[in-house]
């Protein structure tokens, strides 16, 4: 029979992937975020328009009268057009706009990275190479930091967390303790050998 | 007890409500500001007023915000309407235009991925594979369309805009006939597909979990090296292609064809659009507008008017394209000295042809569906 009250794979049982989620909600997220930078970056080029890499009372009639995007730029005064100009002017109206553009023509990069990061750790192969890595530094992961189990206070407040974060849309179902621990123990062993690492 | 409060909470301060209304608002407020901020300011001689450049700036936010909202109730890319009707009608330069096609394109895809994946219709290896092949066509397409510019000149962008005329002009004729899609495209038994990049998925409508199988995979990636190509030269989106080469060629449902279309694209103009920007064809105020446009069009489209979706409104877009398709190969043949520059009265007989077209159009499709309705109900 059909149920109309699911709307989604989690809903009806299925396991979604999640390094799809994360890239799918960092490209979401970070596309808003682009989208706001240029939302409200106008307003610093207008009340400002003196403070402006391209000064915006003549760029409008140069972009009319067919001006190749070359020349548009050196009217800044600049020999030749640099991309990353926008480091430079941040606090700048038409700077901000750019770093805008430049976040969002980020974000799939951005998302994959996310996703392959997701990938490494659900698959365990994250808490292999944390525990064959720390073994090179002469370390002995069991022994330093042992297989003792997550006490139950650090569970809970990292299950919190997680169930808090996806609740909105029921995107991850409530994690298995035995599960979520093996991936709390992984991270927790990446984390000692960075610090170890880090001392090195 | 925060699942219970998420249930709890209303729906307008959940995604994507949230987001919506928060860009929402900061766009009214930020159009507010920057009149009250233009009122009273001075302007250098030979400059634009400011009032001017704000006028510009909301008249191409509400451009962008139609296209988007059209294009979704149409079910047609907002790329597609964007780049040709900027090449044939405005005297902008033609890589500026389809280097800010391409951002209007890519964020088109970018908001809807995250859904898309919520849902489950997403499918991340197939997403990536194909993005392989369209990223690599693309960059090329891309560093073609700089050389040609830097190189032909106006010969070059006379030959952009003819070829993008008659694109145009054949996608308007396969977007009025329909093209045969297939829903759940069969696979002759012997052909080898791959489990590993099957992903089921709950489909609503019917209240069951739907698998699906992909074949062809190499196949369908070097035909997304072609599509590219052609996206990236001419700065538009490429949903139109996509769709049947997923359907036709590597099998896939035809949702799940869609959905991904908007994913790929989004994903693979990331990498398309860094040579424009490298070669200073992205103008940061120029662009800001039509991005934002097509964000919350495209947002508000996909909430509130998915179910308005109407047939009417795909055929005067499809005139509309006719006509596009009409004044980019005039301005192209004028371009190359071809023919002489077009009298205005035969432009306008052109568009009074082709809006009576579209109303005898409509007029046919609303009596068929009343004497069908007739019918049945006999």
């Amino acid at each position: 029979m059909k149920d109309t009250n699911m709307n989604n794979n989690a809903e009806a049982g299925l396991k979604q992937s999640f390094a799809a989620m994360v890239y799918g909600e960092i490209v979401y997220w970070l596309s808003i975020v682009a989208c706001f930078v240029c939302t409200i970056a106008p307003i610093l080029t207008v009340a400002f328009p003196e403070n402006n890499f391209l000064n915006p009372y003549f760029l409008f009639a140069r972009i009319w009268e067919k001006t190749p995007p070359d020349k548009i730029w050196m009217s800044a005064g600049e020999s030749h057009f640099d991309a990353w100009f926008w480091t430079r002017n941040l606090s700048q109206g038409d700077g901000l706009i750019m770093f805008g553009l430049v976040l969002g023509c980020s974000c799939a990069c951005i998302g994959l990275i996310g996703a392959s990061l997701a990938f490494f750790f659900r698959k365990g192969t994250g808490a292999f190479l944390g525990d064959r890595l720390y073994s090179v530094g002469g370390g002995d992961i069991s022994r330093d930091v042992g297989n003792a189990p997550i006490r139950e206070s650090e569970f809970s407040f990292f299950k919190e967390a997680v169930i808090s974060f996806f609740s909105e849309d029921d995107m991850v179902q409530e994690p298995e303790p035995k599960e979520f621990c093996r991936r709390l123990q992984s991270c927790r062993n990446l984390a000692v050998f960075r610090t170890r690492v880090e001392i090195v | 007890m925060s699942m219970e409060n998420g249930k709890n909470t209303p729906r307008f301060l959940k995604s994507p409500w949230l987001e919506l209304i928060v860009l929402l608002g900061s766009v009214i407020l930020s159009y507010i500001a920057l009149l009250i901020i233009a009122g009273g300011s001075d302007t250098p001689p030979g400059g634009m007023t400011l009032m001017n450049i704000v006028l510009f700036l909301f008249g191409f936010f509400i451009l962008s915000f139609a296209i988007a909202v059209i294009a979704v109730m149409a079910g047609i890319g907002g790329g597609v309407i964007y780049t040709p009707l900027m090449l044939a009608f405005t005297p902008v330069n033609s890589l500026v235009v389809r280097a800010t096609g391409l951002i209007v394109a890519m964020f088109s895809g970018l908001v809807s991925t995250g859904p898309f994946m919520k849902r489950g219709i997403g499918n991340l290896k197939i997403a990536m594979l194909c993005c392989a092949g369209y990223g690599l066509g693309g960059f090329l397409g891309a560093r073609g369309a700089i050389y040609v510019a830097a190189t032909m000149g106006a010969a070059g962008e006379g030959w952009v805009r003819f070829s993008l005329g008659c694109i145009v002009l054949v996608l308007g004729a396969y977007f009025f006939f329909g093209g045969v899609k297939r829903d759940w495209p069969e696979i002759k038994s012997g052909t080898k597909t791959y489990p590993a990049f099957s992903n089921p998925y709950y489909e609503p409508s019917v209240g069951k979990i739907m698998d699906y199988k992909v074949v062809r995979l190499i196949q369908g990636a070097a035909a997304m090296f072609g599509i590219g190509l052609v996206s990236g030269f001419f700065g538009m989106g490429a949903g139109w292609a996509i769709v049947p080469i997923m359907n036709f060629v590597m099998a896939l449902p035809l949702k799940v064809a869609a959905s991904l279309s908007g994913i790929v694209i989004g994903m693979g103009d990331c990498i398309t659009v860094w040579p424009y920007i490298y070669s200073g064809a992205i103008i940061p105020l120029f662009v800001a507008p039509w991005l934002v446009g097509q964000v919350v069009g495209g947002m508000i489209g996909a909430q509130v008017l998915i179910r308005a979706r109407s047939e009417i409104i795909r055929i005067i877009l499809i005139g509309i394209m006719f006509y596009t398709s009409f004044g980019l190969i005039t301005n192209a043949l004028q371009k190359l000295g071809v023919t002489p520059a077009l009298p205005s009265w035969a432009s306008v007989l052109v568009l009074v042809l082709m809006m009576a077209w579209v109303i005898v159009v409509v007029l046919r499709k609303s009596f068929g569906t009343e004497a069908k309705k007739r019918r049945q109900a006999a």
